[in-house]
């Protein structure tokens, strides 16, 4: 299930560290605390799929988990759509 | 692996890792605030990517510390993108950023609106999110509605329902007006019906936080809570992914049975018996495993379920299954379910019958207080001190004592306390109880402060038989080697005190006490020598004969210390010196001290002071607050040797100032200054009994200062006039604008009280008022029972009785301040004059902080409460009934628009007016006849009879017959008996279905009707 601490380090700085440790072993060999630091923005993103106004949101791993493929679908063809040569001349425009 | 796609941002995250120290880190950051902060002073050159990585920098920036004091707006201008990467973030990175009052939130409102109304459910989820997350003011009034419409549409999946009943959580914490209880309420009992767990855990967050404020708007929750308990229980229809470690989401039982403690009670026997096997299964199936985390989560449920079930009241066998099921937590090796278990007892006390149950862990308990850990000692300190009763107290005691001297520092303070407290309030006999303080001195003296040792001298000077055991004692203690200085102090106050009556005592005449406290002079503080002058003083004018050698050295002691540069020091010394050459004088001046005045533990006091709430269950405070404190009461003898209390004006020289110099000016500590300043003390202190207690023996501390004296004015044309018809007799009560809500509905408590003779008159979250009443032929003793709930004092109290015309009432003092949880008895004299239905309205305000609340109310003497039932036979009945012949004296009435009531209950009612029914003998069984004897100085006892006419077939109507002596009498005990029956308000009937008089209640056989005058002449209407 959900692992995860609210660090405050030596410095005051807030991390997540051991977030999902099962969903994450079947995603990814390992989550090590520098994924997170690399990946702050999607910590965010599922701290607020778990909780909200201070209360558990949702204590499913499965429910969780398709709401970030999701959320990760959609960057993904964000992206592509990004890259599609409409863009690239727009930039290059610039 | 790198930031998808985000290069800049990983290069920037991995040079900021790689900067050497702190200083390198801030110019990095400066750097790249500099840069970013160019980049948008050139918005129009951003691609949205751009814009979104440099909106990551930012909040990355901010995470490590730094102030980020630009960028807000392009942040907040990231909401309104029409892509989900750029709008995803924009949503983050404004819920991290910005505050709820930050102005720029006010621009997004409308595109979170549009998010939130729109179609496309990945906005509304991020649009939610950050609402919840921010949430302020001016989003709770302007999204609340759209939140609820997305909350109860059955329309939107879960995912979006889920957020938004947390966000609406959110919303109403901020304000609660946004929710509309009076339809919220059915809406929240829908929702309960939800089958996903996700939007079920979030809803009933929601509902937990709507509960605690209006509980009685959501019954219609409860028996659903209780449903869903026990679909999680008997785990029926709950996914695997909702288990965790094999117990059915265990966030949601915790949830679930928190709503359900908000409610006072489950009144519905089907729902609190599956209720009852719900908690069972609950208390059966959790166990000790070796699973941290299973462990965490069943016990997380078991204890919120214990919490249930003291709130519940469950029958004694439950609460004994609780305590047991605590006592295998208590032994077990894992310190952190030791410590739950301990605490968890701890609560279980508040509930009454358990005691006894966990006595039977007492030695277990008292291992905990050796526990290697301190939090789990000190729950044990926290369970042995709550535990301890009148049986336990010489035990649990004495293992306060032994461990007093091993017990690390910390603790030892709090420690000492309460083995002062429960040795105090428990003693079984008092020298045991003196015994126990000095041993507590001895073994812990700088930690027991001065209030320890001064109601132990409180305690002495009170009791005569306790003097002789006392002054033994101490003298027994002043031989030791090294002693405290507060022995020193203690000691040598009672040896001056009570001394003398040692005197036949070996190594006790005044030349040997003198010289054993004298030898601890030179290892004393200045706070001590002024103790040890008096003692000497009072040691000298006990010598009788008067001995040449000891006054010398006492009158050198005094000569000396009559320089000091001390000036308490120096003044005793002057004054004893020169009081001492006065020869009979001193005698007077230095007798004994006089009885200190009955008040309340100053220790007890202290403790209730530093009581912490670590328990957050609104139940099981309100019945702490109602737990008595039964602690030995200083008793208030008046002195039997003739030396009365009023020797005060003789001051300061009269009494041994022990504390002058230091706690005068602590005006809560109320025993130093009794003994500093008995001046202090009324002799006038108004008898005890007054402020007597229905609780419990809690002293009280003080006599009220002044009080309020009833007013007796009397109400002219407040309805006195007997012949007022009309309903309006009652007299508007409780409509004020009060900011203080009173628990209850007052009319309902006051027609109950109608009917009764004890109860809760008016009950709100400062004060409760009972009432017991005794009522004796024409006159009545109401006594009113002012209950301070609060922890501080009510103050400005005022009770101010208006009397209708027919009755005489005096009410005694009411005090201007009700101490905390205190309470006070006001009686109420009354006297009925005459016949009557008016109200004595009873006008009571108190000040509680700033707020004054006022509130009138009825009081329960009414016409009924002068009657006295008794039986009559038909042989009584029927030419009494003959003799009264048609109005004034016997009055008839139809009546319509009952209570429908059975006939039998329609019996019991009248019978509870104090009328008593007198079956058989109406020839009908649907008639019922009663007498009764009513009660005034004009009336004095006279005969009422009644008979009442029912219809099986309408039980809404009934005709009724009074009868009585006298005409007034008999008018008002028939609108009386009619406003009891009829339900009020009294709906408007069509005349149409209604006969004018109904048949049935015509005399059914020509016999009757001859021997009863009334259906003649209902006949002959």
């Amino acid at each position: 299930m959900i692992h995860f601490v609210i660090l405050v380090s030596r410095q005051g700085k807030v991390r997540l560290t051991k977030w999902f440790s099962t969903y994450s072993q079947k995603e990814r060999s390992k989550v090590c605390e520098l994924d997170l630091i690399f990946n702050f923005h999607k910590a965010y993103y599922i701290l607020d799929e778990l909780l909200l106004a201070g209360e558990l949101q949702e204590s499913s791993k499965r429910a969780i988990g398709r709401m970030i493929a999701i959320h990760d679908r959609f960057v993904e063809a964000a992206k592509e759509e990004a890259s599609s040569i409409s863009n690239l001349l727009a930039q290059v425009n610039m | 692996m790198a930031l998808s796609g985000m290069r800049g941002l990983s290069v920037f995250i991995s040079d900021i890792r790689n900067c050497q120290n702190k200083e390198q880190e801030r110019l990095r950051v400066d750097k790249e605030l500099g840069n970013v902060r160019t980049r948008f002073k050139n918005e129009k050159g951003l691609t949205p990517y751009e814009k979104k990585k440099y909106v990551w920098k930012m909040l990355y920036i901010y995470m490590l510390g730094y102030d980020v004091d630009f960028g807000h707006m392009e942040a907040v201008s990231l909401i309104s993108a029409p892509k989900y990467p750029e709008k995803q973030v924009g949503y983050i990175v404004t819920s991290c950023l910005l505050n709820e009052n930050h102005d720029f939130l006010r621009l997004a409102i409308n595109t979170v609106r549009n998010d939130i109304i729109g179609r496309n459910e990945t906005f509304q989820c991020l649009a939610l999110t950050m609402v919840g997350n921010i949430g302020g003011r001016e989003f709770a009034e302007s999204l609340a509605p759209d939140v609820q419409k997305l909350l109860i549409s059955s329309s939107y999946r879960p995912l979006v329902r889920k957020k938004a009943a947390l966000c609406l959580l959110r919303l109403y914490r901020k304000n609660p007006d946004v929710v509309n209880i009076d339809g919220w309420a059915d809406r929240m009992a829908q929702l309960l019906d939800e089958r996903d767990l996700g939007v079920l855990t979030s809803s009933m967050s929601l509902l937990v936080a709507l509960v605690s404020n209006h509980h009685d708007a959501y019954w219609s929750c409860l028996p659903k809570c209780v449903k869903i308990l026990e679909r999680l229980a008997r785990n029926q229809d709950i996914p695997q992914e909702y288990t965790y470690y094999g117990i059915p989401s265990p966030w949601l039982q915790v949830k679930t049975m928190r709503v359900l403690q908000y409610f006072p009670t489950v009144e519905d026997p089907n729902t609190r018996r599956s209720l009852f096997e719900v908690l069972q299964r609950i208390l059966m199936g959790t166990d000790v495993v070796k699973n941290v985390n299973k462990n965490n989560a069943s016990h997380a449920v078991l204890f919120e379920a214990l919490a249930l079930v003291m709130h519940l009241d469950a029958e004694k066998e439950m609460m004994s299954q609780c305590v047991a099921l605590l006592g295998k937590f208590i032994a077990v090796r894992e310190p952190n379910i030791r410590y739950l278990g301990l605490e968890n007892m701890t609560r279980m006390l508040m509930v009454t019958d358990v005691q006894d149950i966990i006595k039977r862990h007492q030695a277990q308990i008292i291992t905990s207080l050796k526990d290697p850990d301190v939090s789990i000692r000190r729950r044990a300190l926290d369970l042995l001190y709550g535990m301890c009763d009148v049986s336990n107290a010489k035990d649990i005691v004495e293992e306060l004592l032994q461990y007093l001297s091993t017990a690390d520092f910390a603790m030892r303070e709090e420690l000492s306390l309460k083995a002062a407290i429960l040795a105090e309030k428990f003693a079984p006999d008092l020298s045991w109880y003196v015994d126990v303080i000095l041993q507590l001195i001895d073994k812990a003296g700088d930690f027991v402060s001065d209030d320890i040792w001064f109601r132990v001298v409180q305690f002495v000077t009170n009791n005569e038989d306790l003097q002789p055991y006392a002054a033994a004692k101490a003298r027994e203690y002043l031989d030791k080697p090294a002693i405290h200085e507060t022995m020193v102090k203690v000691s040598a106050y009672i040896i001056g005190e009570f001394g003398h009556l040692l005197a036949r005592r070996p190594g006790c005449s005044p030349k040997e006490l003198f010289a054993v406290i004298h030898e601890k002079l030179p290892t004393v503080s200045t706070s001590t020598i002024p103790i040890l002058l008096s003692t000497y003083a009072k040691i000298f004018m006990h010598t009788q004969p008067p001995d040449q050698e000891l006054q010398n050295q006492i009158w050198a002691i005094f000569n000396k210390y009559e320089s000091c540069i001390d000036v308490e020091i120096q003044q005793r010394a002057a004054e004893y010196l020169a009081l001492s050459r006065r020869g009979e004088a001193l005698v007077d001046i230095l007798a004994e001290m006089p009885k200190f005045p009955e008040r309340q533990s100053a220790l007890i006091k202290k403790a209730e002071d530093t009581e912490v709430d670590t328990a957050e269950q609104s139940a099981i405070k309100l019945r702490a607050q109602q737990q008595t404190s039964n602690a030995l009461v200083v008793t208030d003898q008046r002195p039997a040797n003739g030396t009365p209390p009023a020797n005060h004006q003789l001051g300061l020289v009269k009494i041994p100032n022990m504390s002058s110099n230091a706690d005068h000016n602590s005006t809560d500590q109320g025993l130093s200054q009794e003994n500093g300043t008995l001046n202090k003390v009324d002799p006038q202190t108004p008898s005890p009994d007054l402020l007597g207690d229905l609780l419990g023996p809690l002293a009280i501390e003080g006599p009220p200062g002044t009080a309020v004296q009833s007013h007796q004015t009397e109400i002219p044309g407040s309805g006195g006039d007997p012949n007022a018809v009309d309903a309006t007799a009652i007299v508007p009560v409780g409509e004020e604008p009060n900011s203080v809500q009173p628990i209850g509905n007052i009319a309902e408590r006051f027609h109950a009280l109608c009917l009764k003779d004890s109860g809760v008159l008016y009950e709100d979250p400062n004060i409760q008022i009972g009432i017991k009443a005794e009522w004796r032929l024409h006159q009545g003793c109401l006594v009113l029972f002012l209950g301070n709930k609060n922890t501080s004092p009510l103050v400005s109290v005022q009770a101010v009785i208006m009397p209708p015309s027919h009755f005489k009432m005096e009410l005694s003092l009411v005090p201007e301040t009700i101490p905390p949880r205190a309470q006070v008895q006001c009686p109420l004299e009354v006297v009925n004059l005459r016949p009557s239905r008016d109200v004595a309205v009873l006008d009571f305000s108190y000040k509680f902080g700033h707020n004054m609340v006022n509130v009138k109310l009825r009081l329960p003497a009414v016409l009924n409460k002068f009657l006295q039932p008794i039986p009559v036979s038909a042989e009584e009945f029927f030419p009494q009934w003959r003799s009264l012949t048609g109005p004034p004296l016997k009055l008839q009435e139809v009546v319509r628009g009952v209570k429908p009531l059975p006939l039998a209950e329609m019996a019991n009612l009248i019978n509870s007016f104090r009328l008593m029914v007198c079956p058989g003998l109406d020839p009908n069984p649907n008639n019922l006849v009663a007498s009764t004897t009513f009660y005034s100085e004009s009336t004095r006892a006279m005969l009422c009879l009644a008979r009442i006419e029912t219809d099986p077939a309408d039980r809404t109507q009934l005709r009724m017959t009074v009868a009585s002596g006298d005409p007034t009498l008999t008018f008002e005990l028939k609108e009386f008996i009619k406003e009891q029956i009829v339900n009020i308000p009294v709906a408007p009937r069509a005349p149409g279905p209604v006969p004018p008089a109904p048949p049935v209640a015509q005399p059914t056989s020509p016999a009757a009707a001859l021997t009863d005058p009334g259906a003649l002449l209902a006949g002959l209407l």
